[in-house]
């Protein structure tokens, strides 16, 4: 299999973005091919692997070609990849696939979403559009209440507290507050996230990511074309993917996402390193209580004691055993659905390089990103080091 | 007769060789629906407490196209028999189902002033009037659309509450071995609760956009029975609906939502003594 490396990484400030899709991509895809150390066009790369859920419709259809015809690689082999939240890390993993296998030598990987264009019913719709709709949905639940029945079920099992969960959002507010990519950069006191409006009981307003717009962008190379774009390559170590049932009631446990653990496994085992090699994780924090279970079955703590490392505050930058979403995660950072996987590796690769500015986590070697997709119907792990060793 | 009992969500009055309910649900001294109740949760209701009572399976019940095939769904036991000796009777706001030979007054039937929930007059009338703006053709949702084709072909595990071999349930096209599912037993209307939650109005899903205001939010939850799967199911309409883990409920039909002009029913749950 052939080694691949990250070589270059940018993406747009989440949040009310100005522009149209096809001007975030661009903005995306500027920005990361300006971060490659070598000379690289966007039209000699081989492949495009895009995520979108293509909220709102939209370009729905070839939007791949569409989008990168309008970001210099008009021709490139180009698909659009759709596995709701975790698209892009699926673009992710089948871009790094391409490589591993011999396919390709430089692939771009991506995601793009905008939300924010479209009137509060359209959006409710397409928010709503990647759960189980015959069964979940017409019982009422959107994801708000898909993750406040595992958050009680959590609290029920393991006597998790909802207190734990504002640790959870206070962090990652306070985390943002060094992202200028962040959507939310804003300081949230702990009494403040305590009080916030109840959404879907026990969730509050502060339990929950905002609406955000955003792209981001990866170039990956294989380890020859790495080695001559940059001197500080990110080596992706490992990558897991899994599935899971798409209701959360076909499901044996609320309180642990299967998908997780075996993407996760699969990525550990890959890679040859652990949980406990981690520097920092970027995980999937669509809601805290999507943290708090993602701490579990990533292997930072133990099952049960997600509370419990929320409390302790092992998650924060450079305090803490791991730093978990140093950028903010999707709860302050944003979460343009199709964008975050790709996004996380944005970030990875901005820590690995050491290049991360006032939020960076000091002597970062290993970092992991963690994109799920929906309530965890799917789930994609990688697992990135600064050496491959 | 005054109907003393809750059951199910409904008021109750059980006779040797039949049954009595009715909405539980006034407006002042006057019985209406409930938010989610109409004349065929009315029937079900009935027939449903008939058949617990162990009195038979077939019953003469006089039901026009639209209530036909919701009836026929929720009650797979039913067999309708024009000359069967329990017949349906309608009355306003409640059924029954007694012997052919019974001498029913309907008018004579009371709810116990100790069970009626007491609506108010505007929030009666606003609920209603949302199912009328919802039921029009011109209300198009802006929900995950489930087409109507798609809707009435999981009638059956919906209503009746049909697994299929396994158990397995909601339905699905294959095994794991790639066979197709066999048809399975009927799932218990009792089931205990795994987890649940209340949404805000605002974070309700876009079908339930008109009433959901009206309704406080909605609450929904994960049951699982005995038998196996696991289910989720929102409350029933306008009962407290504060529920604990491990808490026993009942499934009842009731209305859902309305798409395309026509009426969903499902289950939803509610306390077995309520």
């Amino acid at each position: 299999m052939v080694d691949v490396a990250m070589v270059g990484a940018g993406q747009t400030p989440y949040g009310n973005h100005p522009g149209a899709l096809k001007d975030m991509w661009a903005e995306a895809v500027r920005s990361c091919f300006s971060s490659i150390d070598g000379d690289l066009a966007p039209s000699s790369v081989d492949e495009v692997f895009l995520g979108s859920t293509a909220f709102g419709g939209g370009q729905l259809g070839n939007t791949a070609a569409y989008l990168a015809e309008h970001a210099g690689m008009a021709g490139v082999p180009a698909r659009r990849i759709e596995n709701a939240c975790a698209s892009s890390g699926f673009a992710l993993r089948d871009g790094w696939a391409a490589i591993a296998s011999g396919r390709a030598d430089v692939v771009v990987v991506g995601g793009v979403e905008k939300m924010n264009d479209l009137t509060p019913e359209r959006k409710r719709f397409w928010l709503g559009v990647s759960g189980d709709t015959e069964w979940e949905r017409l019982a009422g639940l959107t994801f708000p209440g898909t993750y406040a029945l595992m958050a009680r079920r959590h609290m029920h099992e393991h006597g998790s507290t909802h207190d734990d969960l504002v640790h959870i959002s206070v962090k990652n507010h306070a985390h943002a507050l060094e992202n200028p990519h962040a959507h939310l950069r804003k300081d949230v006191s702990f009494e403040k996230a305590a009080g916030g409006t109840v959404i879907a009981d026990p969730l509050t307003l502060y339990d929950c990511c905002p609406t955000s717009d955003g792209a981001a962008c990866v170039v990956l190379a294989s380890a020859d074309v790495a080695r001559r774009l940059t001197d500080t390559p990110v080596w992706m170590r490992g990558s897991g993917a899994a599935a899971d049932h798409l209701a959360l009631h076909d499901r044996p446990s609320l309180t642990t996402l299967a998908a997780t653990r075996s993407a996760a496994s699969q990525a550990y085992t890959q890679s040859g390193l652990s949980a406990t090699d981690l520097d920092l994780a970027e995980v999937h924090d669509c809601f805290t209580v999507a943290e708090l279970l993602a701490t579990e079955d990533l292997g930072l703590t133990p099952t049960g004691h997600g509370g419990r490392f929320a409390r302790d505050g092992e998650g924060r930058r450079n305090e803490g055993r791991t730093t978990v979403n140093g950028s903010g995660g999707l709860k302050a950072k944003g979460h343009p659905l199709g964008a975050t996987g790709a996004g996380q590796a944005v970030e990875v690769f901005k820590q690995l390089r050491g290049e991360a500015g006032p939020r960076q986590v000091r002597d970062a070697e290993v970092g992991l990103t963690h994109n799920v997709g929906g309530s965890g119907a799917t789930c994609a792990v990688h697992v990135f080091g600064r050496s491959l060793e | 007769m005054i109907l003393a009992a809750g059951e199910f969500g409904v008021a109750v009055h059980h006779l040797d060789d039949g049954v009595v309910v009715a909405s539980r649900f006034h407006v002042d001294e006057r019985r209406v629906f409930g938010p989610d109740e109409d004349v065929v949760t009315m029937i079900i209701d009935a027939l449903e407490a008939w058949h617990r009572k162990g009195h038979g399976t077939s019953v003469a019940v006089p039901l026009n196209d639209h209530e036909l095939p919701v009836v026929q769904a929720s009650l797979p036991w039913l067999q309708i028999g024009d000359d069967a000796d329990a017949v349906l009777h309608r009355m306003k706001h409640g059924a029954a189902v007694l012997p052919r030979n019974h001498d029913f007054d309907a008018h004579a039937v009371s709810v116990d002033p100790n069970l009626r929930i007491v609506m108010d007059l505007d929030d009666h009338t606003a609920i209603h009037a949302a199912w009328d703006r919802e039921l029009k053709e011109t209300n198009v949702s802006q929900g995950a659309y489930v087409s109507g084709q798609v809707h009435d072909l999981g009638m059956e595990a919906r209503l009746g509450m049909r697994a299929q071999a396994g158990p397995m349930w909601p339905p699905r096209g294959a095994t794991s071995d790639g066979s197709a599912p066999t048809q399975g037993p009927l799932l218990t209307t009792t089931a205990r609760v795994v987890s649940w939650t209340k949404l805000i109005a605002a974070g309700c899903p876009s079908e339930f956009a008109i009433r959901a205001p009206f309704l406080g939010g909605l609450t929904s939850m994960i049951l699982a029975f005995d038998q196996g799967p696991s289910g989720v199911f929102l409350h029933v309409d306008g009962f407290p609906s504060q529920v604990t883990i491990d808490d026993t409920m009942a499934l009842v039909v009731r209305r859902v939502y309305a798409q395309d002009g026509v009426l969903r029913y499902g289950r939803k749950a509610v306390s077995p003594s309520a």
